[in-house]
């Protein structure tokens, strides 16, 4: 096990160096003198400099890039072009709030789309699983800000029974902030729940069918048994790997629903940073949360080696 | 009285005792199975009986489709449904019937007291645990064990079955298994809890030679040791010589013949065991022409309304084919399915 | 006894196991025609398909059909319900919303049609050449694949669009180029399928120049998987286009998206909800319409696409 996370890390190694290549390339993108246009308009000749001398745009490409990966290395993305802040002040700041929700989306799409999926392949071509098919085929395509409006209308505006918007932080008030942080999960976990139903459902009915199955039944478990233990397991792998891509979908979809509820995290930090044309703090921002990615990926793997022994032994 | 034709014909080696020792531990009266296709509901067992006695061997012999693992699987109130039903019959395991109690109940007796092998050791275990884990959990299900004695328990059956440094194996998945060894270990799971009957179904089929002969061989000690009743599936007359006290021949859905397994390979009643039987390499024959029967068994939605092997059969007549055939008593505990059966049995 | 040969083998009969699916019913026609049947029997994937035509010809002809200007302010008559002012009511200028909503759908179209084409363009080629050629270059091609895989899309996008500036089309492109792995590893994966069949060994030993056997023989086997691939793309790329207009990078005033009507309604969504309920279902119902139309097309081919 230990030496599956020791080849893994050293595997992600070449993928954080064509990543920050990505990331750092996004200058190229900037049209025109970068200077110029990050400066934004009518700016003076003493800030196009100070924006030239921020960047480093007068060396060599390649001392760019490695000044510029040896301070993220170190935890240093630069200052922002506009607040004169450390880009990772900045972004430290809001991660956490951004992991909490993106991890409440999970904990809301595992908890409503686990039940769902094992139900609908239990009771396979009953109510429940055209229900539970319907809602899922629904649930994928229904924006994700879209639904939030609606649970904004329906349960905080038509019955104040959550708040609408607005974060507490934890410190203020911790019950406040777990009830606030209720429907921008809900809206933000609905797509993964749908997706986890699908997967699940469609994985156990494949398990099902396995000889492995077959045998749990034969030594006369009982059939929760059979399908919460000895068929779970084994359909959960390709549970995980969905999981694994939706977190990517998840980040992305904090920025909208951070904005909807007014809940500042990164993804209002990225929305700032995007309008002023504040090219470090983009950057920064990028690289957090794909790292958050990558790490996630890291921790399926792992699950992988839980789920399947095989695995393991490799 | 013909046992040393027997013996020389199918090199068997020593067998349990007299055909039919102990009482009655499994009756299986006219069931009857269907499964739903394109076709509609078709008939795929159609109306089997027999008894299988502790401490012996029954060994159920067909083709593949011939009905032999959907009749056990019915036994053991495992047919999927849908597409398939147990639509007619009685399972009787001592006074409780299989068939007929509710599904809750048959878990209570599946594993305790009849428990089944599977064909496919590579995939009938649980890839996702430990072989101990699987064993143990038998035992605390129907023992109400702890898990220290559970595990106990796992490593005697273990030992039971051969593995070698069992209590170490407990920890091991089943893929660290090679094939004979995971059956070993399904051999061990399904007399873990010391059942009254066990079914293998084709268990040995899917190994190598030698290991089969090994697997073949633990059958039998185990056999003697523990005094179970064994419902042997297979499509291998020499295994059934080697293993079995009792045979049912089943062709198409029905049994076509049974009896005590020397009287059958001594001398064969129904035309479609003579012809498994000359299809079968005698030793010191190698290399000589084998017979077969020419053509294939009937599909299940197209059953000839006859006797079901007419089509296939060299002794056919026009009376065989006019109505179903009934399944005859020809001697003590010896039944064959053919109208022409004592005279074609001289003409062999 | 241990080599005893079973009647099994002997016997010659081939009774396979009940219930499995037998093409008994239609045991010779076309890939086309099966596809044709299977896709027609789904009838939740033709009204998809349906739906789309419609969509596709409303957004042709938009300016035609819309009944009034969609940017004519009536400031009169503001937020009108559904029936009271306009089918669809009005919104804070007093602009018809079933016009805007109408105009809306031709950007809707063009932005997934953009996105898909910007996709394509940058997946399928690399996505032919990795699996083709192998070794080397599909591991590189591969490296750099799995890292722009591992950016979360709309984080990409949305810095993409930051630093090219806000406009549809950048945002368009942007999600293309998001997107363009999942064709990229599709294409790879179909490549690699077919890539040792006999014909294509047979083309290769008679010294067919690899761009023609790349043409003839793999590209024909990659397209039905790339077609529900690209069906399901769609519905990713309309809700990016909506999420990217709602948040203001996409589509720019006075041009609307549902996605920017959207945003646009939330603001007064406590006293006229119909404003957020309009485009919000138009999004819903077109992404659900490609995604039953990809699972459908998915069904009819009767292979597994593997959509990551």
């Amino acid at each position: 096990m230990l030496r599956m996370l020791w080849s893994r890390l050293l595997g992600v190694i070449p993928l954080l160096f064509i990543v920050t290549v990505i990331v750092f390339g996004l200058i190229f993108l900037v049209p025109g003198d970068p200077a110029v246009t990050l400066a934004g308009e009518n700016a003076t000749e003493e800030r196009i400099d100070e924006v030239r001398s921020n960047l480093g745009l007068d060396d060599p490409v390649v001392v760019q890039y490695g000044r510029w990966v040896g301070d993220a290395v170190q935890g240093d993305f630069g200052t922002s072009l506009f607040s004169s802040a450390k880009v990772t002040d900045l972004v430290g700041g809001r991660f956490t709030t951004t992991i909490v929700l993106t991890a409440g989306a999970l904990v809301f799409a595992l908890a409503v789309g686990v039940p769902a999926g094992v139900l609908a392949a239990s009771k396979r071509g009953s109510w429940v699983d055209r229900l539970v098919t319907l809602g899922a085929t629904t649930g994928v395509a229904l924006p994700s800000y879209f639904l939030a409006m609606l649970l904004i209308l329906f349960l905080a505006i038509r019955n104040s029974w959550l708040p609408a918007t607005g974060y507490v932080p934890f410190g203020d008030d911790p019950a406040e902030w777990a009830k606030s942080l209720v429907l921008p999960s809900i809206a933000l976990g609905s797509s993964g729940a749908a997706v986890t139903a699908r997967q699940l459902r469609s994985s156990l009915i494949d398990v099902f069918a396995q000889d492995y199955v077959r045998t749990a039944r034969a030594k006369g478990m009982r059939s929760h048994t059979v399908v919460l233990k000895h068929a779970l397991k084994n359909a959960a792998i390709p549970v995980v790997t969905v999981l694994g891509l939706q977190i990517s979908f998840l980040l992305g979809g904090t920025v909208v629903i951070e904005q909807i509820f007014g809940i500042p995290g990164l993804g209002q930090l990225a929305i700032t940073a995007v309008t002023e044309g504040d090219l470090p703090l983009i950057q920064g921002i990028v690289v957090v949360a794909t790292l958050v990615v990558i790490g996630v990926n890291l921790i399926v793997d792992l699950m992988y080696g839980y789920l399947n022994p095989k695995v393991r032994a490799r | 009285m013909t046992d040393d034709l027997i013996t020389s014909e199918a090199n068997t080696v020593g067998k349990s005792g007299s055909p039919v020792e102990g009482r009655t531990v499994l009756s299986v009266e006219d069931l009857k199975v269907d499964f739903l296709t394109e076709q509609g509901w078709v008939t795929v067992v159609d109306g089997v009986s027999f008894d299988v006695a502790a401490g012996t061997t029954l060994g159920i012999v067909g083709e593949s489709g011939s009905g032999k693992t959907v009749t056990s699987m019915a036994t053991m109130g495992l047919v999927p449904s849908p597409p398939g039903r147990v639509s007619h019959g009685r399972a009787m395991l001592g006074d409780v019937d299989l068939v007929g109690i509710s599904a809750r109940s048959l878990e209570e007796h599946r594993g305790a007291d009849i428990a089944m092998i599977f064909q496919e050791p590579m995939t009938s275990l649980n890839p996702a645990f430990t072989i101990g884990e699987q064993i143990a959990e038998v035992v605390r299900r129907h023992r109400g064990a702890s898990r220290s004695e559970a595990r106990r328990r796992a490593v005697e059956v273990l030992d039971l079955v051969g593995i070698p440094a069992a209590a170490d194996r407990l920890g091991a998945y089943p893929h660290e298994f090679s094939g004979g060894m995971r059956q070993r270990v399904m051999i061990a799971m399904a007399l873990a809890c010391e059942p009254d009957v066990l079914i293998a179904d084709e268990p040995t089929t899917a190994l190598d030679v030698t290991v089969q002969a090994q697997i073949l061989d633990l059958f039998r000690d185990l056999q003697a040791e523990l005094g179970m009743a064994v419902v042997f599936i297979t499509h291998d007359l020499g295994v059934v010589a080697d293993i079995c006290d009792r045979v049912a021949v089943m062709y198409a859905g029905q049994i076509v013949e049974e009896g005590d397994v020397f009287e059958i390979f001594a001398d064969p009643q129904h035309p479609y065991t003579q012809g498994l039987l000359e299809a079968m390499p005698q030793v010191g024959s190698r290399g000589s022409q084998l017979s077969s029967i020419p053509g294939s068994p009937p599909e299940p939605w197209a059953m000839p309304s006859g006797c079901r092997f007419a089509p296939r059969c060299e002794h056919v007549t026009d009376a065989c084919r006019e109505q179903a055939i009934e399944l005859v008593e020809i001697g003590l505990q010896r039944t064959v399915r053919c109208i022409r059966a004592d005279e074609i049995g001289v003409a062999r | 006894m241990t080599d005893v040969i079973g009647p099994e083998t002997l016997v010659g009969g081939s009774s396979a196991m009940v219930g499995a699916d037998r093409q008994l019913l239609h045991p010779s026609e076309s890939p086309s025609r099966r596809f044709l049947r299977r896709f027609t029997a789904n009838k939740a994937a033709v009204i998809a398909a349906a739906y789309l035509v419609v969509l596709a010809l409303i957004a042709i002809l938009a300016p035609w059909i819309a009944p009034r200007d969609p940017n004519a302010q009536d400031l009169a008559n503001v937020m009108a319900g559904p029936f009271d002012g306009g089918v669809m009511g009005t919104d804070q200028l007093g602009r018809d919303v079933l016009s805007r909503m109408i105009l809306a759908s031709r950007i809707a179209v063009v932005a997934v049609l953009q996105a898909v084409a910007v996709g394509l363009a940058l997946g399928v080629v690399p996505g032919l050449v990795a699996g083709y050629f192998g070794g080397r270059v599909d591991r590189l091609i591969m490296r750099v694949n799995d890292a722009i895989m591992s950016f979360p899309p709309l984080i990409l996008a949305i810095a993409i669009v930051g630093v090219l500036g806000a406009s549809l089309t950048n945002a368009m492109v942007a999600i293309g180029i998001v997107f363009a792995p999942t064709f990229l590893r599709l294409v790879r994966a179909s490549v690699l399928s077919v890539r040792e069949e006999t014909f294509i060994a047979a083309a290769r030993a008679t010294g067919t120049p690899s761009h023609r056997i790349v043409r003839r023989h793999v590209l024909p086997n990659v397209l039905s998987p790339l077609l529900v691939q690209i069906s399901l793309t769609s519905g990713f790329a309309m809700l990016a286009e909506a999420s990217l207009s709602f948040l203001g990078l996409g589509v720019q005033p006075p041009e609307s998206s549902w996605g920017s009507m959207l945003a646009n309604g939330f603001r007064v969504m406590e006293s006229q909800p119909w404003l957020v309920v309009f485009p919000g279902a138009a999004i819903g119902l077109t992404v659900l319409a490609f995604n039953v139309l990809g699972d459908g097309a998915r069904d009819a081919i009767g292979r597994e696409v593997r959509s990551e």
